[in-house]
């Protein structure tokens, strides 16, 4: 496997993620125009990574706008995760806000809500 | 209805009932159909989520986009309405007062030697005299639908509906005297030892023969006339 990069744009989040550290960032706004398109491979790598690694993943989100489609997607996504985390796996997710940021935090708590196993933080930047 | 979900919930107490019923034909089925309902029961909870986080995130939107209504709308310095609002206003005012063939008034002003204020004072004086006078005005155009705007640098623009001559002039009289008497020294005035301002008049019954152009270059030609006669005077033009 190789190292994951994509370079943000207006509507979609900077992704990267190392292999070396196994950190996944996502930075960024995201509303893009089709969110199951842009973000089905980025899914697809992290089932694939998964997949085929025993180390510990680290998950950070920074995001500073994002639309509905795409807190459907990190829903479905958190719900894979928690179930991965059920079969073993050690994932971890940062979710990274400004104190200042209400709304940011409130979403995090929002997600944060659903999960048991999955260990989910809010970070302040 | 006891939230906008329902519809969803009672569909699951109805295949909880189900299943407490025991009315399945075999305990493969009822796995089957257990396993659905709790893949059901985590997309309705996303649901939920979303339309939460949606209303947050409109609600927000809506409190910005109002803000900066707002913001487009007002000069910063003086708190009154800007050119731009006032552009607006004066065409719907316009179209209103062609339906009820009402008259209008502007009444523009300008402060006397407002050059030589800042030069004598310095320009952050020369802001809290522009607010104090920006003040002044607004408190002499009180009714609802009076719009008092900055229109440029030291020049003020009322625009007073369903108002006649009379009226505007009492009005530009109260504007003029109320400076004055605020007695905000200006020591480099040629024609007095405080702020004064020169006002300009003009109103006018809007029909299809006139422009609304038309009216703005009356007031400020009325505006002139007080300069060139001496300024801290009111000139009208019908």
């Amino acid at each position: 496997m190789e190292n994951l990069k994509l370079d943000g744009t207006k509507s979609t989040p900077e992704i990267n993620f190392d292999l070396e550290s196994g950190i996944l960032q996502i930075k960024g706004e995201s509303f893009p125009e089709n969110a199951a398109k842009f973000y089905t491979p980025v899914i697809g790598w992290i089932k694939e990574y998964l997949k085929n690694s025993t180390k510990e993943m680290v998950l950070e989100f920074e995001i500073l706008y994002f639309n509905s489609s795409t807190s459907k997607i990190f829903m479905t996504l958190f719900d894979f995760l928690e179930k991965e985390v059920k079969k073993g796996k050690k994932i971890i997710v940062n979710w990274k806000c400004d104190k200042e940021n209400e709304t940011a935090i409130e979403f995090g708590e929002e997600f944060k809500e659903d999960m048991d196993l999955l260990p989910f933080n809010i970070v302040f930047l | 209805m006891r939230n906008i979900f329902t519809k969803e919930e009672k569909m699951i107490s109805k295949a909880e009932r189900l299943i407490d019923s025991g009315s399945f034909s075999t305990p493969e089925d009822e796995n089957h159909y257990r396993e659905l309902l709790e893949e059901y029961k985590v997309l309705y909870q996303h649901m939920k989520r979303i339309v939460r986080l949606s209303d947050i995130t409109q609600s927000k939107l809506k409190a910005t986009t109002e803000k900066l209504n707002e913001i487009s709308n007002i000069d910063a310095l003086t708190g009154l309405y800007n050119r731009r609002y006032f552009d607006d206003a004066l065409k719907k005012e316009w179209n209103s007062a062609l339906r009820l063939k009402s008259s209008i008034v502007l009444i523009m002003i300008d402060i006397d030697f407002f050059k030589k204020y800042n030069d004598t004072y310095g320009h952050l004086q020369g802001d809290k005299c522009l607010k104090e006078v920006a003040e002044a005005i607004k408190n002499h155009a009180k009714r609802p639908r009076d719009i008092v705007v900055r229109f440029g640098g030291e020049e003020f623009m009322l625009l007073l509906p369903e108002t006649k001559m009379d009226g505007a002039i009492r009005v530009a009289e109260r504007i003029l005297s109320g400076i004055e008497n605020m007695k905000i020294e200006h020591s480099a005035s040629p024609i007095n030892q405080v702020v004064t301002v020169s006002i300009g008049v003009t109103s006018v019954i809007p029909d299809q023969n006139i422009s609304v152009e038309s009216v703005l270059e009356k007031a400020d030609k009325a505006l002139y006339t007080a300069k060139n006669d001496g300024r801290n005077c009111i000139r009208t033009i019908y």
